[in-house]
């Protein structure tokens, strides 16, 4: 299915639309709204918001673009939107919040940074399982190839191996990691 | 740049001078893919039941968006819409999310009421994350809204055909409890246009409101002369 196909069924509220670009984009959009809203139970949230705003807006979105940036877009205004209203929240509780409150001026928010860690997560998700385990334990877990070879009881020699495709991969993917789309 | 070197370099694989050399320019751009995925935010996986809330989501309020002859007369299975005439019902969302909330975006059975999901990105910024927006039964023009705010639940009643009261007589909104026995007074207006009402009870706990006419006698009970009646739950939550 094309991208205008699969916008246009899923502007019809097609469920195996739906169903797909959330395959597609749902671990990233959950992603970049932890990383703004700092709390899983808003990220999620802010994920069905995120998908319900794109259904309304699918009708102006342009078939000969990427949706990727076109619901990064969507996604990262919905969890500021969010982290605003969370933020007034507080501050109606507590004394009001200064300006200069460091929390009202995150770098999450910085749309260079998220518009990198979405091309990342979007690319990780598109790693075989079996690959993708290995760069987590690699890079977030910090093991060593023999250290991974003993945790999932394999040779040393397939980890590395499944090390060099994934990371091939992720370079293809990555390797000119675009600038924020206009 | 070069594939096989910038995969190995990724991969922590120790080059030599030469081929450190071929990547000088890539080496920044790949310090800081490495960097992202070393950070346990680009491995946040969402729950598993999530792509199922979205997608009834986002299908009900497509099927609320059709005109009323367009819809299903009847829901199949996983189409989570069963209708009851024109008033299709729109299976809300389930989510695990604080108190209150999640009620209103519980999944529904058959009701007369059709609701649709709004968001507050539509609305007054200062206005809550979530609210429901529920149509007036028999095809009456108008709507409630109702949203979840520190200082209560704000419900925002339009009901146009309510002719305007003066002379002694005003409207009094109430929230009724689910057993029907208690009634909460949540304020009285002179027409329904625009009516801004607020409420320190739980929905789930009065999900009903009525509307009746009330002379200004400083009686505080209702007089029970009902001119509007609207759940704002589906019964099942």
């Amino acid at each position: 299915m094309t991208g205008a196909e699969l916008i246009a069924r899923f502007r019809e509220g097609d469920h195996s639309a739906i169903r797909d670009l959330y395959r597609e984009y749902g671990r990233v959009v959950f992603a970049i709204a932890v990383r703004i809203l700092q709390d899983r139970s808003l990220a999620e949230e802010a994920t069905q918001q995120t998908f319900l705003q794109a259904w309304r807006a699918a009708e102006s979105f342009d078939p000969t673009r990427d949706l990727g940036p076109w619901l990064h877009t969507i996604a990262r205004r919905v969890a500021i939107d969010g982290l605003r209203r969370e933020q007034r929240r507080r501050a109606e509780a507590l004394d009001a919040m200064s300006d200069r409150d460091p929390a009202l001026h995150l770098d999450a928010l910085d749309i260079e940074d998220t518009w990198r860690r979405w091309q990342v997560r979007h690319a990780i998700a598109q790693l075989p399982p079996d690959e993708a385990e290995i760069v987590r334990l690699q890079h977030l877990d910090g093991y060593t190839h023999s250290e991974i070879a003993d945790r999932l009881s394999m040779p040393v020699g397939t980890v590395k191996s499944r090390s060099f495709r994934a990371h091939k991969r992720l370079v293809q993917l990555l390797g000119h990691v675009q600038e924020v789309p206009a | 740049m070069n594939e096989e070197l910038a995969a190995r370099y990724l991969g922590g694989d120790p080059l030599d001078d030469a081929e450190v050399a071929l990547l000088l320019d890539d080496r920044a751009e790949l310090d800081a893919i490495a960097v992202l995925l070393g950070d346990a935010g680009s491995w946040e996986e969402p729950p598993a039941d999530l792509e199922d809330l979205v997608v009834d989501l986002v299908a009900g309020a497509a099927v609320t968006a059709r005109p009323a002859a367009a819809r299903p007369a009847a829901a199949g299975p996983g189409a989570g819409v069963p209708a009851a005439g024109d008033a299709a019902v729109i299976p809300l969302a389930t989510a695990r999310r604080r108190q209150w909330r999640t009620s209103l975006l519980a999944a529904a059975a058959a009701a007369v009421v059709a609701v649709i999901v709004t968001t507050a990105l539509d609305r007054d910024p200062a206005a809550p994350p979530i609210s429901i927006e529920v149509a007036l039964p028999d095809d009456r023009p108008g709507s409630v809204t109702v949203a979840d705010t520190q200082s209560g639940l704000r419900i925002e009643l339009h009901a146009p055909d309510l002719e305007r009261l003066e002379e002694g007589r005003f409207y009094q909104a109430w929230l009724r409890s689910v057993d029907g026995e208690r009634l909460v007074a949540i304020g009285t207006f002179h027409t329904g246009e625009d009516v801004i009402l607020w409420a320190g009870v739980r929905v789930e706990d009065f999900p009903t409101l009525t509307v009746t006419i009330e002379p200004d006698d400083g009686d505080p009970a209702s007089s029970g002369n009902r001119v509007l009646v609207v759940p704002l739950l589906p019964p099942s939550s």
